[in-house]
């Protein structure tokens, strides 16, 4: 939700100076050396990672990859720009333990069919199990913060209520306060494109309003983002591991009004723009930038994750 | 002088030869003439005719049986008799719905069963009594009440003798037309009647299953697709004899194919046992061998083709193989690279498995969702992998040969080679390759044939078009339900299928099966009798015509069209938005309506229809009625479309979904109550806006009493909606849930082995009720005789002793007998079937439990607190605990159900992933609220050594809740804590948690190295 769109036409692009983004504390500093180093080599096998996915770094437990590759091509390390340093000589648990024969007991056992029948045989059986990345990222998380535009700050609430990385998909509700004198709280419905293997860093979506140019600029202003640049701009691309990554890019679009979606309008707010976010799966941290070609520019999205000490509910789509 | 009623002139018959003329007449009289029909069943014929027509039992069973295979032996008077009679019969039955109360009350089925057998009758009587039978079904089928489905008639007809006979018919060699016509109407029968579990299980059992095969593959033979060699292969291997000979073309291959695929639908076994029938194993070897290439030039074009960049398939090829278009093998990327970042669904510990199984994601989908796996053989005690013949993991040629003929016929024969291969690809059956084979080839096709049209017809009404116009139909009614079966679980076909463009034509044939029909005012004729009367008691009484006929078609449209969407959408959310965009969900909430009306795009929240819902209306408005099957699919397509927040909290709320799938909740079918609590299952969680809505009408108190039910699929779906129920909701209404649901029946559903336990009492007081649901058909005893310990009677009744080969002179049989064996072992075990009742029950138990007590580490802490009091109140404190820990246990298989009488102890199972991280959770609930609380987990010793080991679980979910225990237990709340809170720290140490999560400081998961962190450094602050 873009600040009131009567304040759009005052603004001017300060993007330089203005620090774009969450202030780069140390935490992912070492990182980002790590991972300088790294770009090149995923720039240059782009294409091969479309076609493949990184092979489990020496350990078949990892999330991901599962492809057969087709023309064996076994250095999967020099492909793999995965920043986590710890990944080749990590001990699995599994494989750590005595009792690894009573797992693989179990495993034969779930696999197959956990009350598989139970839709008989007319229709799917196959459950929807939640998938997510972060206990940060997850049906139920909330965040907390503010959207600020050159004159105002507004208070932001989001609560995620679904999540299907492999759909690279979620949805939620963001909550912003003090928009309109009419409307103390809005509430709208918004669905995030999560970048890495379905979407890439360019929108595609000729309605939404932007621009390669318009995206590579909002996604500069991400420190993160920077390993990404040079592939990005390319259209093609694709992050392996998505889930172990310390930051994840996303667009959330908002699309309707939560409870009633059929208002549409709304006196002196829109909601026709879209979000580029960088969420910090470590810190649980969501940073933002609003874009809608008529609204004032890269006002920003600062949120924190609500504490929930692992209280989540058991929800699951039948 | 006036004409004597017909019934007493054939009373008054004395001789045959009287007879026969009296029926001739008769026959030549009613004969397309509907009105005379009428009025001599209302003059009380048929009980005469019907006794006329029926062959006494034992009369002329004299040893001498009739040979008419070859002789055309002029019929003896007696036959003639039975003759006429069976053709007034059969004439009678194609009158439609209406004849068949008055048929039935008059006996007519065995009368004409006691004419079917070809060894005892003439090839004449025994056409005629097909047809008969054949027009009795589909005059039946013809109405689309449930009640009347010909089940009637199959039970009759597929029971022991029955089959025995359809067998001997089906195995006829004579290519005279009398014989081929009693084989093309037999098998077109068991399309039209086999709907139920155990039919199939006879039918596959009893050796028409094999004589079906046999003429499959006399089709085959007759095409010249032999796979080269196979001859010679099964004369070295002793299937010589079963070597089929040529199936004359005036047998469709259409109607062989149907009844097969009829057969084996649903089940890896009877899958096999076609794959294994000696003809089509002689035909089509599995085990793959190029000895067979004896010319040099073969073997190097053999060779050749395989060097050419094919290695990967080679050993995968077959001869029919070369006869397909080549399939790029790397078509698959933007599927496989989401699918390879994330695991596929269902699986529970789901990355983990991927990784170790090493199968590729297709495979994952081909196989762990299969059929076959559903009987899978658990704990490894009878593990199959490895120990398995070559043949296992081979394909059949006649994989390669279906699609061939797929692609080269049309109409009905794609279709039902379509069918088959679905089975086959369902049952797990297929090359791992096969799901871009399928996806490439059959698909496409598949989708086309949604709305090809019927070429033209001249109008003029003639039989042909009628023949044709029937054809189509049937086509329309079947080709969106073979799509959906086959796309079902595979998210590759899912894609073909849409990307050819299936929504938009599924969207537009439902749309047309709204169109309402009038009844043509011509049709009903004024009849003699009133209408008032009690109907189908009497042998002269008509009963009720049917509805029309086009309006049958478009509820059976209705049926597979929307099967074939709740098949297409279930994981994506662009095709749920393609299906909302074609504007037919008010056209799928109206099949949540019994008795429908023209579907709107806004329907009335409050209109009174549930006044009448289930009696049985008239057509109105010719609208119909939707059958059982309708409403179960819609309820399915409504499931997969509200797996959306954004589709349930937009268009079907406009479309006022809530109501009708309420009402369904109370529908009087089980198979309906199921569905529709599956679907509020979606509709009830936090995210529908329907929540309330169906709240307010009392949902809960249904949903408990569901709860309550003897069938496990309701009890799971009524406590999934459940769990999704008490979530986020007031204390109050938390309290009233667990009140109306009984805290004795929740723990007696999460800690009872319920179906076990049924299954077992029902095993040694023998005979009893079979408690799961809807597989009580399986006569498991009887079925477990014939299969004893004799490998050589795994294939059927040892009876036909010809139709098998001996094991001792077929090596490659001896293997497939073996692997047969296994299969039905591993499909027919209730035990495991029970088991897994159960533990999906237990898991969404214990998750009403979590979300009964959820929403501490919010803010909330003092509901919860309230709600975790509560619970401990209501279910005693240390009961809660001691059932958390039996669930942690490893359960010991109980002895009765088991398979195998070992002599050892039972093997041990050990508890599933979801159990343990929802029992982690629950606990979790409770560390997060008050230090009282804390103190209470921590105090459980015994349950937190249980938990110990799973820090090495493999799944995800275990490890995370178990980092977030540890969290929540030493957490810090105030000062006054300070000191029970060091003493937890220490206890936990000293159960070892704290070398425990310093070891998931290094897992490979970034999620759970971060609460492993995070636990240990607050773990370590406390100290």
């Amino acid at each position: 939700m873009p600040t009131p769109s009567n304040a759009t036409d005052s603004i001017v692009a300060t993007p330089p100076s203005h620090p774009s983004c969450p202030p780069d504390d140390d935490r992912s500093s070492w990182r980002t050396v790590d991972m300088e180093t790294t770009p090149e080599h995923a720039i240059v096998t782009t294409t091969e990672l479309l076609q493949q996915p990184t092979p489990p770094p020496s350990d078949a437990h990892t999330a991901g990859s599962t492809e057969i590759h087709p023309h064996g091509q076994p250095d999967g390390k020099q492909m793999d720009i995965d920043d986590e340093p710890a990944a080749v000589d990590m001990l699995s648990p599994v494989s750590a333990e005595a009792d690894k024969q009573e797992e693989s007991d179990l495993r034969g056992l779930s696999t197959t069919d956990m009350g598989s029948t139970s839709m008989g045989y007319d229709f799917s059986n196959v459950r929807l199990m939640p998938s997510s990345p972060s206990s940060f990222l997850r049906a139920g998380s909330k965040f907390h913060g503010t959207q600020q535009s050159e004159r105002q700050v507004y208070d932001v609430q989001v609560e995620i209520k679904h999540v299907d990385m492999r759909e690279s998909f979620l949805c939620g509700y963001l909550r912003i306060q003090g928009l309109t004198e009419d409307h103390p709280t809005l509430t709208t419905y918004f669905e995030g494109e999560i970048i890495g293997s379905k979407y890439t860093f360019l929108t595609r979506h000729e309605d939404w309003g932007s621009s390669d140019k318009v995206d590579l600029q909002h996604w500069a202003k991400f420190p993160a983002f920077r390993p990404f640049q040079k592939a990005a701009r390319k259209g093609h691309f694709h992050i392996p591991q998505l889930a172990q990554r310390e930051n994840i890019f996303m667009r959330w679009k908002e699309h309707f009004l939560v409870p009633d979606h059929r208002v549409r309008t709304i006196n002196g707010a829109s909601f026709e723009g879209f979000y580029y976010i960088c969420f910090n799966q470590i810190q649980g941290t969501v940073s933002g930038i609003y874009f809608h070609a008529k609204s004032e520019k890269f006002q920003q999205l600062e949120l924190t994750h609500v504490e929930d000490r692992g209280c989540f509910a058991a929800m699951e789509f039948r | 002088m006036a004409r004597q009623p017909w019934d007493a002139q054939i009373r008054n018959a004395r001789t045959p030869a009287e007879q026969t003329a009296v029926l001739r007449a008769l026959k030549n009289d009613i004969i397309g003439h509907p009105l005379r029909k009428e009025l001599a069943v209302a003059s009380g014929v048929l009980p005469p005719v019907i006794h006329v027509a029926s062959n006494p039992p034992g009369i002329r069973n004299d040893g001498k049986a009739h040979d008419h295979s070859f002789a055309a032996k002029p019929l003896n008077e007696d036959e003639v008799v039975r003759l006429q009679g069976l053709q007034i019969i059969a004439s009678m039955a194609l009158g439609g719905p209406s004849f068949l109360p008055p048929l039935y009350a008059a006996s007519v089925l065995p009368a004409i069963l006691s004419n079917l057998c070809p060894t005892r009758n003439p090839a004449q009587v025994v056409l005629a009594s097909l047809r008969a039978l054949s027009n009795l079904a589909d005059s039946s089928l013809q109405c689309y009440h449930y009640a009347t489905k010909p089940t009637n008639i199959a039970k009759e007809f597929f029971t022991r003798p029955h089959t025995a006979t359809l067998c001997q018919i089906l195995s006829q060699s004579s290519s005279t037309p009398t014989i081929q016509c009693q084989i093309s109407i037999a098998s077109a029968l068991i399309g039209k009647l086999c709907w139920e579990e155990s039919h199939r299980q006879i039918l596959a059992t009893s050796g028409v299953l094999d004589a079906l095969a046999a003429k499959l593959a006399g089709h085959v033979v007759a095409e010249g697709l032999v796979i080269p060699g196979a001859d010679i292969l099964a004369h070295l291997d002793g299937l010589g004899d079963h070597f089929p000979k040529v199936t004359p073309s005036n047998i469709s291959l259409a109607v062989i194919m149907e009844a097969i695929s009829t057969i084996i639908t649903n089940s890896k076994f009877r899958a096999s046992q076609l794959l294994y029938s000696p003809a089509i194993l002689a035909i089509f070897p599995v085990s793959q061998s190029t000895d067979f290439i004896t010319s040099r030039h073969a073997l190097a074009t053999w060779n050749a083709f395989n060097i050419a960049g094919l290695s990967q398939r080679q050993s995968q090829l077959n001869a029919v193989d070369f006869l397909l278009p080549h399939v790029p093998y790397q078509q698959f990327k933007a599927t496989t690279a989401q699918a390879a970042a994330f695991p596929p669904l269902g699986t529970s510990s789901t990355r983990e498995h991927l990784g170790s199984s090493g199968r590729s994601v297709s495979s994952k989908y081909n196989t762990s969702t299969s059929w076959g796996n559903l009987g899978g053989i658990e704990g490894g005690v009878l593990t199959t992998e490895g120990s398995a013949p070559d043949s296992k993991d081979l394909e059949s040629p006649l994989i390669s040969y279906l699609i061939l003929i797929l692609r080269s016929k049309l109409g009905m024969e794609r279709l039902m080679a379509a069918s088959v291969l679905t089975v086959l690809y369902r049952a797990g059956l297929t090359n791992k390759t096969r799901e871009r084979f399928i996806g490439l080839l059959v698909v496409p096709l598949l989708v086309n044939m949604l709305d090809d049209s019927l070429s033209s017809l001249n109008g003029k009404g003639n039989l042909a078009d009628e023949e044709a116009q029937n054809t189509d139909w049937s086509i329309k009614e079947r080709a969106p339900a073979v799509l959906s079966t086959l796309i079902t679980d595979s998210e590759f076909l899912q894609k073909a299928a849409f990307d050819a463009g299936a929504i938009a034509k599924l969207a537009k044939i439902l749309k047309v099966a709204y169109d309402p029909v009038t009844s043509m005012p011509g049709v009903h004729a004024w009849s003699p009798h009133s209408e008032d009367l009690k109907l189908g008691i009497e042998p002269f009484i008509m009963g009720h015509r049917g509805p029309p006929p086009l309006l049958v078609h478009k509820v059976k449209i209705r049926e597979s069209t929307l099967k074939a969407i709740a098949a297409l959408v279930p994981f994506k959310e662009e095709y749920r938005t393609a299906i909302v965009d074609q504007g037919i969900i008010p056209y799928i909430v109206e099949s949540l309506n019994p008795t429908p009306t023209k579907p709107s795009p806004k329907a009335s929240e409050n209109d009174d229809r549930s006044a009448n819902t289930f009696s049985e209306v008239e057509a109105k408005d010719g609208y119909g009625t939707n059958t059982v099957d309708v409403l179960v699919a819609a309820c399915g397509a409504i499931r997969a479309l509200s797996r959306s927040v954004s589709v349930l909290r937009t268009t079907l709320i406009d479309s006022g979904v809530a109501m009708p799938v309420f009402r369904l909740l109370k529908s009087p079918c089980m198979d309906v109550k199921i569905a529709a609590t599956a679907t509020v299952c979606n509709l009830v969680t936090d995210v529908s806006p329907m929540r309330d809505t169906i709240k307010d009408e009392g949902v809960l108190k249904i949903l408990c009493s569901h709860a309550h039910s003897t069938d496990a699929k309701l009890r799971l779906n009524a406590l999934w909606a459940l769990k999704h129920f008490v979530h986020s909701v007031s204390n109050e209404v938390k309290r009233q849930c667990l009140d109306e649901l009984g805290q004795g029946w929740l723990v007696q559903l999460i800690c009872d082995d319920t179906e076990d336990e049924a299954l077992l009492s029902s095993r040694v007081i023998g005979g009893g009720r079979s408690n799961s649901g809807h597989h009580d058909d399986i006569d498991e005893d009887v079925e477990m005789d014939q299969f004893d310990d004799n490998p050589a009677s795994v294939l059927g009744t040892s009876a036909r002793s010809n139709s098998r080969p001996s094991s001792s002179r077929s090596k490659s049989f001896q293997q497939v007998e073996v692997r047969l064996r296994e299969l039905r072992e591993a499909e027919m075990d209730l035990a495991r079937k029970a088991r897994n009742d159960d533990i999906a029950v237990q898991e969404q138990g214990l998750d009403f439990i979590r979300n009964l007590i959820g929403g501490a580490g919010q803010g909330g802490t003092k509901e919860t607190t309230e709600m975790i009091d509560f619970l401990f109140i209501t279910l005693g404190q240390d009961r809660v605990f001691d059932i958390l820990a039996s669930k942690l246990k490893p359960k010991a298989i109980n002895p009765f159900n088991r398979r195998i009488s070992s002599v050892e102890k039972p093997p041990l199972l050990p508890p599933q992933s979801e159990i343990i991280t929802a029992v982690g959770y629950i606990l979790v609930h409770m560390a997060a609220s008050i230090p009282r609380h804390r103190q209470l987990v921590i105090a459980q010793t015994e349950l937190l050594k249980l938990l110990v080991p799973h820090f090495n679980n493999s799944n995800i979910e275990v490890r995370l809740a178990l980092c977030w225990l540890v969290t929540n237990l030493t957490w810090l709340d105030d000062a006054d804590d300070g000191q029970p809170c060091a003493q937890r720290v220490v206890a936990l140490k000293n159960l070892g948690f704290f070398t425990k999560l310093e070891m998931l400081e290094e897992d490979p998961e970034l999620n759970v190295r971060e609460r492993a962190k995070s636990a240990l450094s607050q773990m370590k602050k406390a100290c």
